[in-house]
Protein backbone atom coordinates (compact mmCIF):
# COMPACT_ATOMS: atom_id res chain seq x y z
CA UNK A 1 0.00 0.00 0.00
CA UNK A 2 2.86 2.39 0.48
CA UNK A 3 3.72 3.75 -2.93
CA UNK A 4 6.73 4.91 -4.46
CA UNK A 5 7.63 7.72 -6.68
CA UNK A 6 8.53 6.50 -10.50
CA UNK A 7 11.50 9.31 -10.66
CA UNK A 8 13.10 9.12 -7.45
CA UNK A 9 11.82 6.29 -5.49
CA UNK A 10 10.43 8.19 -2.46
CA UNK A 11 7.71 7.94 -1.12
CA UNK A 12 4.52 9.79 -2.75
CA UNK A 13 1.28 11.62 -0.94
CA UNK A 14 -2.25 12.05 -2.29
CA UNK A 15 -2.95 15.79 -2.30
CA UNK A 16 -6.62 16.74 -1.74
CA UNK A 17 -5.89 20.46 -3.23
CA UNK A 18 -4.54 19.18 -6.45
CA UNK A 19 -6.76 15.80 -6.75
CA UNK A 20 -3.11 14.57 -7.49
CA UNK A 21 -0.20 12.25 -5.64
CA UNK A 22 2.72 14.38 -5.41
CA UNK A 23 6.03 12.76 -4.39
CA UNK A 24 7.83 15.21 -1.14
CA UNK A 25 11.08 15.21 -2.36
CA UNK A 26 11.38 15.84 -6.46
CA UNK A 27 8.00 17.36 -6.37
CA UNK A 28 6.95 14.50 -8.77
CA UNK A 29 3.13 14.37 -9.47
CA UNK A 30 0.44 12.22 -11.35
CA UNK A 31 -2.41 13.47 -13.88
CA UNK A 32 -5.21 14.52 -11.97
CA UNK A 33 -7.32 11.12 -11.01
CA UNK A 34 -4.85 9.07 -12.87
CA UNK A 35 -2.27 7.21 -10.79
CA UNK A 36 -1.65 4.55 -13.78
CA UNK A 37 2.45 5.53 -13.06
CA UNK A 38 2.78 5.38 -9.90
CA UNK A 39 5.08 2.05 -8.77
CA UNK A 40 3.39 -0.56 -6.30
CA UNK A 41 0.38 0.24 -7.49
CA UNK A 42 -1.91 -3.10 -7.36
CA UNK A 43 -3.89 -3.13 -10.18
CA UNK A 44 -7.66 -3.70 -10.58
CA UNK A 45 -9.20 -6.60 -11.77
CA UNK A 46 -13.12 -4.81 -12.44
CA UNK A 47 -14.67 -8.42 -13.51
CA UNK A 48 -13.06 -10.51 -10.68
CA UNK A 49 -14.42 -8.06 -8.58
CA UNK A 50 -17.77 -7.90 -10.04
CA UNK A 51 -18.25 -11.94 -9.88
CA UNK A 52 -16.89 -11.82 -6.22
CA UNK A 53 -18.60 -8.56 -5.09
CA UNK A 54 -18.54 -8.25 -1.40
CA UNK A 55 -21.28 -8.69 -0.25
CA UNK A 56 -23.00 -11.07 -2.66
CA UNK A 57 -26.79 -9.68 -2.23
CA UNK A 58 -29.85 -11.89 -2.81
CA UNK A 59 -33.21 -10.20 -2.48
CA UNK A 60 -36.64 -11.32 -0.88
CA UNK A 61 -39.87 -9.52 0.01
CA UNK A 62 -41.79 -8.21 2.01
CA UNK A 63 -40.27 -7.93 5.51
CA UNK A 64 -37.22 -9.91 5.76
CA UNK A 65 -34.26 -9.16 3.50
CA UNK A 66 -31.46 -11.47 3.40
CA UNK A 67 -27.85 -11.00 2.93
CA UNK A 68 -25.38 -13.28 1.90
CA UNK A 69 -21.73 -12.78 1.47
CA UNK A 70 -18.94 -14.52 0.51
CA UNK A 71 -18.03 -17.01 2.62
CA UNK A 72 -14.43 -18.12 1.56
CA UNK A 73 -12.69 -14.53 2.85
CA UNK A 74 -9.28 -13.86 0.79
CA UNK A 75 -9.17 -15.62 -2.47
CA UNK A 76 -12.71 -15.14 -3.72
CA UNK A 77 -13.45 -11.41 -2.55
CA UNK A 78 -11.90 -8.45 -4.27
CA UNK A 79 -8.63 -8.14 -2.09
CA UNK A 80 -5.73 -5.71 -1.93
CA UNK A 81 -2.77 -6.69 0.15
CA UNK A 82 -1.53 -4.08 2.96
CA UNK A 83 0.54 -3.50 6.14
CA UNK A 84 -2.08 -4.13 9.51
CA UNK A 85 -0.85 -1.91 12.37
CA UNK A 86 -1.69 -2.59 16.02
CA UNK A 87 -1.92 0.17 18.69
CA UNK A 88 -1.24 -1.42 22.25
CA UNK A 89 -3.12 1.33 23.57
CA UNK A 90 -6.32 1.72 21.97
CA UNK A 91 -6.50 -1.74 20.47
CA UNK A 92 -7.41 0.15 17.04
CA UNK A 93 -6.09 -2.07 13.54
CA UNK A 94 -5.35 0.40 11.39
CA UNK A 95 -4.00 -0.20 7.60
CA UNK A 96 -1.28 2.52 6.83
CA UNK A 97 1.16 4.47 4.79
CA UNK A 98 3.02 7.87 4.49
CA UNK A 99 5.67 8.26 6.19
CA UNK A 100 4.78 8.85 9.84
CA UNK A 101 2.65 5.88 9.54
CA UNK A 102 4.29 3.46 12.22
CA UNK A 103 4.92 5.49 14.90
CA UNK A 104 1.32 7.03 16.45
CA UNK A 105 -1.98 5.63 16.67
CA UNK A 106 -4.74 7.63 14.21
CA UNK A 107 -7.56 7.03 16.96
CA UNK A 108 -5.49 8.06 20.37
CA UNK A 109 -2.60 9.91 18.96
CA UNK A 110 -0.64 7.28 21.60
CA UNK A 111 2.94 6.30 20.63
CA UNK A 112 2.29 2.52 21.13
CA UNK A 113 1.48 0.92 17.76
CA UNK A 114 3.59 -1.74 16.26
CA UNK A 115 3.53 -3.36 12.92
CA UNK A 116 1.00 -6.44 12.63
CA UNK A 117 1.44 -7.98 9.76
CA UNK A 118 1.05 -8.00 5.87
CA UNK A 119 -2.94 -9.01 5.65
CA UNK A 120 -4.90 -9.12 2.54
CA UNK A 121 -8.00 -7.01 3.60
CA UNK A 122 -11.41 -6.57 1.29
CA UNK A 123 -11.38 -3.98 -1.31
CA UNK A 124 -13.23 -1.11 -1.34
CA UNK A 125 -15.70 -0.18 -4.05
CA UNK A 126 -16.09 3.16 -3.74
CA UNK A 127 -14.29 5.84 -2.02
CA UNK A 128 -14.77 9.86 -1.69
CA UNK A 129 -11.12 11.27 -1.66
CA UNK A 130 -10.05 13.79 1.13
CA UNK A 131 -11.11 17.23 0.00
CA UNK A 132 -9.48 18.86 2.75
CA UNK A 133 -5.82 19.45 3.84
CA UNK A 134 -4.74 19.36 7.25
CA UNK A 135 -4.68 23.27 7.58
CA UNK A 136 -8.47 23.44 6.29
CA UNK A 137 -9.60 21.23 9.11
CA UNK A 138 -8.19 22.87 11.80
CA UNK A 139 -9.43 26.10 10.19
CA UNK A 140 -12.74 24.73 10.61
CA UNK A 141 -12.14 23.61 13.76
CA UNK A 142 -10.87 27.31 15.03
CA UNK A 143 -13.72 28.68 13.17
CA UNK A 144 -16.40 26.52 15.65
CA UNK A 145 -14.57 26.83 18.37
CA UNK A 146 -14.40 30.64 18.57
CA UNK A 147 -18.53 30.44 18.99
CA UNK A 148 -18.86 27.71 22.26
CA UNK A 149 -19.57 29.88 25.78
CA UNK A 150 -17.82 27.95 27.81
CA UNK A 151 -14.58 26.57 25.86
CA UNK A 152 -11.45 26.64 27.78
CA UNK A 153 -8.66 29.34 26.10
CA UNK A 154 -5.98 26.73 26.12
CA UNK A 155 -8.71 24.63 23.88
CA UNK A 156 -9.37 27.52 21.42
CA UNK A 157 -5.27 28.54 21.15
CA UNK A 158 -5.02 24.84 19.84
CA UNK A 159 -2.26 23.16 20.54
CA UNK A 160 -1.83 20.22 17.98
CA UNK A 161 -0.65 17.46 19.41
CA UNK A 162 -1.56 14.55 16.23
CA UNK A 163 -3.58 14.98 13.34
CA UNK A 164 -4.20 11.95 11.17
CA UNK A 165 -6.08 11.75 7.96
CA UNK A 166 -8.04 8.26 8.28
CA UNK A 167 -10.13 6.61 5.65
CA UNK A 168 -12.94 5.30 7.61
CA UNK A 169 -14.89 1.85 6.30
CA UNK A 170 -18.35 2.38 5.81
CA UNK A 171 -21.50 0.42 4.03
CA UNK A 172 -23.65 2.31 1.67
CA UNK A 173 -26.96 0.80 1.72
CA UNK A 174 -29.83 1.09 -1.25
CA UNK A 175 -33.05 0.48 0.42
CA UNK A 176 -36.44 0.87 -1.02
CA UNK A 177 -38.91 1.01 1.48
CA UNK A 178 -42.66 1.57 1.90
CA UNK A 179 -45.04 1.73 5.13
CA UNK A 180 -48.85 2.47 5.25
CA UNK A 181 -50.30 4.18 8.43
CA UNK A 182 -53.07 5.51 10.19
CA UNK A 183 -52.06 8.89 12.48
CA UNK A 184 -54.84 9.91 14.88
CA UNK A 185 -53.50 13.40 16.45
CA UNK A 186 -55.70 14.74 19.66
CA UNK A 187 -55.53 18.62 20.06
CA UNK A 188 -56.92 20.23 23.10
CA UNK A 189 -59.65 22.21 21.53
CA UNK A 190 -60.69 20.97 18.62
CA UNK A 191 -61.00 17.07 18.93
CA UNK A 192 -59.19 14.24 17.35
CA UNK A 193 -57.98 14.10 13.77
CA UNK A 194 -57.21 10.67 11.47
CA UNK A 195 -55.06 10.77 8.75
CA UNK A 196 -54.12 7.73 6.28
CA UNK A 197 -50.87 7.54 4.43
CA UNK A 198 -49.07 5.47 2.37
CA UNK A 199 -45.51 6.48 1.42
CA UNK A 200 -42.66 5.20 -0.19
CA UNK A 201 -38.79 5.92 -1.16
CA UNK A 202 -35.57 4.70 -2.24
CA UNK A 203 -32.83 5.75 0.06
CA UNK A 204 -29.71 5.88 -1.72
CA UNK A 205 -26.05 5.60 -0.11
CA UNK A 206 -27.47 5.71 3.28
CA UNK A 207 -24.26 5.13 5.47
CA UNK A 208 -23.34 3.18 8.16
CA UNK A 209 -20.13 3.14 9.86
CA UNK A 210 -18.37 0.17 9.51
CA UNK A 211 -15.46 0.32 12.59
CA UNK A 212 -16.70 -0.89 15.96
CA UNK A 213 -14.15 1.26 17.30
CA UNK A 214 -15.94 4.49 16.18
CA UNK A 215 -19.05 4.89 17.99
CA UNK A 216 -21.79 5.11 15.66
CA UNK A 217 -23.69 7.96 17.38
CA UNK A 218 -20.40 10.18 16.86
CA UNK A 219 -20.17 8.55 13.17
CA UNK A 220 -23.74 9.94 12.50
CA UNK A 221 -22.30 13.56 13.62
CA UNK A 222 -19.55 13.21 11.45
CA UNK A 223 -22.48 12.76 8.56
CA UNK A 224 -23.25 13.58 5.82
CA UNK A 225 -20.84 12.76 3.35
CA UNK A 226 -21.84 13.95 -0.22
CA UNK A 227 -21.88 10.45 -2.03
CA UNK A 228 -22.42 12.43 -5.88
CA UNK A 229 -18.57 12.53 -4.82
CA UNK A 230 -18.53 8.51 -4.82
CA UNK A 231 -14.98 8.25 -7.14
CA UNK A 232 -14.05 4.36 -7.64
CA UNK A 233 -11.13 2.96 -5.41
CA UNK A 234 -8.12 3.32 -6.32
CA UNK A 235 -4.98 2.65 -3.52
CA UNK A 236 -3.21 5.67 -4.64
CA UNK A 237 -6.08 8.19 -2.50
CA UNK A 238 -4.62 5.85 0.50
CA UNK A 239 -1.23 7.44 0.35
CA UNK A 240 -0.45 9.40 3.33
CA UNK A 241 -3.22 8.45 5.06
CA UNK A 242 -4.45 5.75 7.10
CA UNK A 243 -7.35 3.54 6.53
CA UNK A 244 -9.34 1.59 9.24
CA UNK A 245 -10.08 -1.81 8.01
CA UNK A 246 -14.02 -2.62 8.53
CA UNK A 247 -14.63 -5.14 11.17
CA UNK A 248 -18.54 -4.87 11.57
CA UNK A 249 -20.07 -7.39 8.86
CA UNK A 250 -23.01 -5.84 6.90
CA UNK A 251 -25.78 -8.72 8.43
CA UNK A 252 -24.31 -6.81 11.97
CA UNK A 253 -26.22 -3.84 10.30
CA UNK A 254 -28.63 -4.46 7.94
CA UNK A 255 -31.26 -3.47 10.57
CA UNK A 256 -29.58 -0.23 11.62
CA UNK A 257 -30.09 1.10 8.09
CA UNK A 258 -33.61 -0.19 7.59
CA UNK A 259 -34.90 1.56 11.01
CA UNK A 260 -32.48 4.73 9.74
CA UNK A 261 -34.50 4.69 6.27
CA UNK A 262 -38.09 3.91 8.49
CA UNK A 263 -37.44 7.04 10.78
CA UNK A 264 -36.45 9.25 7.85
CA UNK A 265 -39.71 8.22 6.14
CA UNK A 266 -42.57 8.18 9.42
CA UNK A 267 -40.93 11.92 9.70
CA UNK A 268 -42.00 12.72 6.42
CA UNK A 269 -45.11 11.47 6.62
CA UNK A 270 -46.13 13.30 10.24
CA UNK A 271 -44.90 16.27 8.57
CA UNK A 272 -47.54 15.62 6.24
CA UNK A 273 -50.20 15.31 9.12
CA UNK A 274 -51.27 19.20 9.78
CA UNK A 275 -52.52 18.65 13.51
CA UNK A 276 -49.23 16.14 14.29
CA UNK A 277 -47.37 17.86 17.13
CA UNK A 278 -44.17 15.68 16.65
CA UNK A 279 -42.35 17.88 19.54
CA UNK A 280 -42.73 14.95 22.67
CA UNK A 281 -42.18 15.93 26.45
CA UNK A 282 -40.60 12.66 27.79
CA UNK A 283 -42.65 10.30 26.67
CA UNK A 284 -45.91 12.39 26.07
CA UNK A 285 -47.09 13.17 22.78
CA UNK A 286 -50.70 14.48 20.84
CA UNK A 287 -50.47 11.57 18.50
CA UNK A 288 -50.69 7.54 17.84
CA UNK A 289 -49.57 5.54 15.19
CA UNK A 290 -51.75 2.72 14.22
CA UNK A 291 -52.12 -0.15 11.83
CA UNK A 292 -48.11 -0.02 10.34
CA UNK A 293 -47.97 -1.85 6.94
CA UNK A 294 -44.46 -2.34 6.29
CA UNK A 295 -42.41 -3.51 2.83
CA UNK A 296 -39.05 -2.74 2.27
CA UNK A 297 -35.98 -4.18 0.48
CA UNK A 298 -32.55 -3.87 0.48
CA UNK A 299 -31.57 -2.54 -3.15
CA UNK A 300 -27.96 -2.75 -2.59
CA UNK A 301 -24.74 -2.68 -0.48
CA UNK A 302 -21.48 -1.54 -1.17
CA UNK A 303 -18.19 -1.03 0.67
CA UNK A 304 -16.73 2.39 0.66
CA UNK A 305 -13.89 4.46 2.30
CA UNK A 306 -15.09 7.55 3.81
CA UNK A 307 -12.65 10.61 4.67
CA UNK A 308 -12.05 12.15 8.36
CA UNK A 309 -9.12 13.77 9.71
CA UNK A 310 -8.78 13.05 13.64
CA UNK A 311 -7.41 15.87 15.84
CA UNK A 312 -5.56 15.32 19.31
CA UNK A 313 -5.33 18.57 20.92
CA UNK A 314 -3.01 18.54 24.03
CA UNK A 315 -5.51 19.69 27.07
CA UNK A 316 -3.66 19.51 30.74
CA UNK A 317 -2.23 16.63 31.29
CA UNK A 318 -4.40 14.78 28.37
CA UNK A 319 -5.57 14.96 24.96
CA UNK A 320 -9.34 16.23 23.03
CA UNK A 321 -10.22 14.34 20.30
CA UNK A 322 -11.79 16.21 17.72
CA UNK A 323 -13.52 15.02 14.13
CA UNK A 324 -13.52 16.46 11.06
CA UNK A 325 -15.07 15.51 8.36
CA UNK A 326 -12.61 15.12 5.78
CA UNK A 327 -15.15 16.18 2.67
CA UNK A 328 -17.28 18.67 4.41
CA UNK A 329 -15.11 20.08 7.29
CA UNK A 330 -18.02 19.47 9.60
CA UNK A 331 -16.53 19.65 13.10
CA UNK A 332 -17.78 16.99 15.81
CA UNK A 333 -16.65 17.64 19.40
CA UNK A 334 -17.34 16.98 22.48
CA UNK A 335 -15.60 19.58 24.70
CA UNK A 336 -14.54 20.41 28.48
CA UNK A 337 -15.66 23.27 30.15
CA UNK A 338 -14.19 26.07 32.00
CA UNK A 339 -15.45 26.43 35.86
CA UNK A 340 -14.26 30.15 35.37
CA UNK A 341 -16.49 31.18 32.10
CA UNK A 342 -19.29 28.73 33.51
CA UNK A 343 -19.59 30.94 37.18
CA UNK A 344 -19.47 34.08 35.17
CA UNK A 345 -22.22 33.03 32.75
CA UNK A 346 -24.72 31.49 35.47
CA UNK A 347 -23.68 35.24 37.17
CA UNK A 348 -24.92 37.16 33.86
CA UNK A 349 -27.82 34.71 33.65
CA UNK A 350 -28.47 35.81 37.23
CA UNK A 351 -28.27 39.61 36.91
CA UNK A 352 -31.11 39.50 34.20
CA UNK A 353 -33.30 36.43 35.70
CA UNK A 354 -33.20 37.58 38.84
CA UNK A 355 -34.74 41.25 38.53
CA UNK A 356 -37.33 39.90 35.98
CA UNK A 357 -38.95 37.25 38.51
CA UNK A 358 -38.30 40.19 41.38
CA UNK A 359 -40.69 42.52 39.34
CA UNK A 360 -42.97 39.53 38.34
CA UNK A 361 -43.56 38.02 41.73
CA UNK A 362 -44.29 41.91 43.24
CA UNK A 363 -46.48 41.98 40.38
CA UNK A 364 -48.30 39.17 41.10
CA UNK A 365 -48.54 39.93 44.64
CA UNK A 366 -49.41 43.75 44.30
CA UNK A 367 -52.72 42.31 42.15
CA UNK A 368 -53.73 39.38 44.13
CA UNK A 369 -53.16 37.22 40.78
CA UNK A 370 -52.04 34.09 42.69
CA UNK A 371 -52.38 31.61 39.69
CA UNK A 372 -50.50 33.24 37.76
CA UNK A 373 -47.49 31.81 40.08
CA UNK A 374 -48.29 28.72 38.09
CA UNK A 375 -47.31 30.04 34.80
CA UNK A 376 -44.22 31.14 36.83
CA UNK A 377 -43.41 27.48 38.22
CA UNK A 378 -44.50 25.88 34.64
CA UNK A 379 -41.31 28.38 33.10
CA UNK A 380 -38.85 27.28 36.05
CA UNK A 381 -40.23 23.69 35.58
CA UNK A 382 -39.45 24.00 31.83
CA UNK A 383 -35.58 25.27 32.51
CA UNK A 384 -35.12 22.96 34.72
CA UNK A 385 -35.86 20.41 32.55
CA UNK A 386 -34.25 22.30 29.88
CA UNK A 387 -30.62 22.46 32.69
CA UNK A 388 -30.89 18.76 33.09
CA UNK A 389 -31.13 17.24 29.72
CA UNK A 390 -28.56 20.09 28.93
CA UNK A 391 -26.03 18.43 31.15
CA UNK A 392 -27.26 14.96 30.59
CA UNK A 393 -26.23 15.35 27.01
CA UNK A 394 -23.33 16.65 27.60
CA UNK A 395 -22.24 14.13 30.01
CA UNK A 396 -22.88 11.02 27.64
CA UNK A 397 -21.31 13.34 24.62
CA UNK A 398 -18.02 13.44 26.95
CA UNK A 399 -18.04 10.01 28.04
CA UNK A 400 -18.52 9.01 24.14
CA UNK A 401 -15.50 11.01 22.99
CA UNK A 402 -13.00 10.48 25.37
CA UNK A 403 -10.25 8.18 24.18
CA UNK A 404 -10.69 5.94 26.77
CA UNK A 405 -13.63 4.73 25.70
CA UNK A 406 -12.78 3.76 22.53
CA UNK A 407 -12.23 0.32 23.44
CA UNK A 408 -15.73 -0.45 24.70
CA UNK A 409 -17.08 1.08 21.47
CA UNK A 410 -18.42 -2.57 20.30
CA UNK A 411 -20.27 -2.18 23.27
CA UNK A 412 -21.36 0.69 22.87
CA UNK A 413 -23.01 0.06 19.45
CA UNK A 414 -27.10 -0.15 19.98
CA UNK A 415 -27.81 -0.51 16.32
CA UNK A 416 -26.33 -3.81 16.18
CA UNK A 417 -28.21 -6.43 16.20
CA UNK B 1 -43.65 45.82 52.84
CA UNK B 2 -43.85 42.23 53.60
CA UNK B 3 -45.19 42.16 49.89
CA UNK B 4 -41.46 43.45 48.47
CA UNK B 5 -39.78 40.98 51.07
CA UNK B 6 -41.87 38.25 49.43
CA UNK B 7 -40.76 39.25 45.76
CA UNK B 8 -37.26 39.84 46.78
CA UNK B 9 -36.89 36.16 47.79
CA UNK B 10 -39.26 34.55 45.85
CA UNK B 11 -37.80 36.47 42.84
CA UNK B 12 -34.35 35.55 43.99
CA UNK B 13 -34.91 31.71 44.50
CA UNK B 14 -36.60 31.38 40.77
CA UNK B 15 -34.09 33.95 39.08
CA UNK B 16 -30.95 31.63 40.44
CA UNK B 17 -32.54 28.33 39.39
CA UNK B 18 -33.68 29.45 35.90
CA UNK B 19 -30.32 31.31 35.27
CA UNK B 20 -29.24 27.49 36.98
CA UNK B 21 -31.09 25.53 34.12
CA UNK B 22 -30.01 28.33 31.12
CA UNK B 23 -26.22 28.03 32.08
CA UNK B 24 -26.67 24.13 32.23
CA UNK B 25 -28.43 24.15 29.22
CA UNK B 26 -26.28 26.02 27.36
CA UNK B 27 -23.41 23.36 28.57
CA UNK B 28 -24.65 20.86 25.17
CA UNK B 29 -24.91 24.23 22.99
CA UNK B 30 -21.85 25.35 23.59
CA UNK B 31 -19.57 22.75 23.88
CA UNK B 32 -21.08 19.71 22.03
CA UNK B 33 -19.84 20.39 18.46
CA UNK B 34 -21.47 19.43 15.31
CA UNK B 35 -24.49 17.95 17.49
CA UNK B 36 -26.62 17.56 14.21
CA UNK B 37 -27.30 14.66 12.34
CA UNK B 38 -27.93 14.06 8.69
CA UNK B 39 -31.18 14.64 6.96
CA UNK B 40 -33.71 12.16 4.54
CA UNK B 41 -32.49 14.80 2.09
CA UNK B 42 -29.11 13.72 2.50
CA UNK B 43 -30.27 10.14 1.09
CA UNK B 44 -33.33 10.76 -1.07
CA UNK B 45 -30.89 10.91 -4.43
CA UNK B 46 -34.73 10.13 -6.69
CA UNK B 47 -35.74 12.47 -8.58
CA UNK B 48 -39.43 11.68 -7.08
CA UNK B 49 -38.15 11.89 -3.70
CA UNK B 50 -40.69 10.48 -0.85
CA UNK B 51 -43.88 9.25 -3.02
CA UNK B 52 -46.93 9.26 -1.11
CA UNK B 53 -49.32 7.17 -2.51
CA UNK B 54 -52.49 7.70 -0.45
CA UNK B 55 -53.27 11.17 1.76
CA UNK B 56 -56.40 11.11 3.70
CA UNK B 57 -57.34 13.50 5.78
CA UNK B 58 -60.66 13.23 8.09
CA UNK B 59 -61.87 14.12 12.02
CA UNK B 60 -63.01 11.21 13.53
CA UNK B 61 -66.64 11.49 14.57
CA UNK B 62 -68.03 13.24 11.23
Amino acid sequence: MSLKCPNCGGQVAYDPQLKKVVCDFCRWETAEGDFSELEGRQEYDEEKEKEDALPILMRKRPTQPVLEFAQDEGESEAVMETSLYHCKTCGAKLMLSGTEASTFCGFCGASTIVFDRVSKEARPKWIIPFKLTEEQALTSIKTHFSKGDYIPDKIRELTVDKVHGIYMPYWLFDTYIRRSMTVEATTHDDGTFRYVRDASCHFKKVTLDASARLNNKMSRRLEPFDTDELTDFDVAYLSGYYADRYDVPVEALKNANVKRCREYLDDAILDSCPRVNKRTIGSLSNYTIKNVHEDYEIENVDYGLLPAYFVNLKYDTGRELVMVNGQTGKVVANLPVEKKRIVKKFLKNSLIACPIFMALVYGILSVNMYPAFLILAAITGFMVAGGVSGYKKYKMGRYRMSTGSMTSYTNDREDMT
Amino acid sequence: MIKIVLAIVIGLVLGLVNAAGGTAYGLSKSNIVGGEEASAEDFVKDRRGIVFHDKRDSKKGL
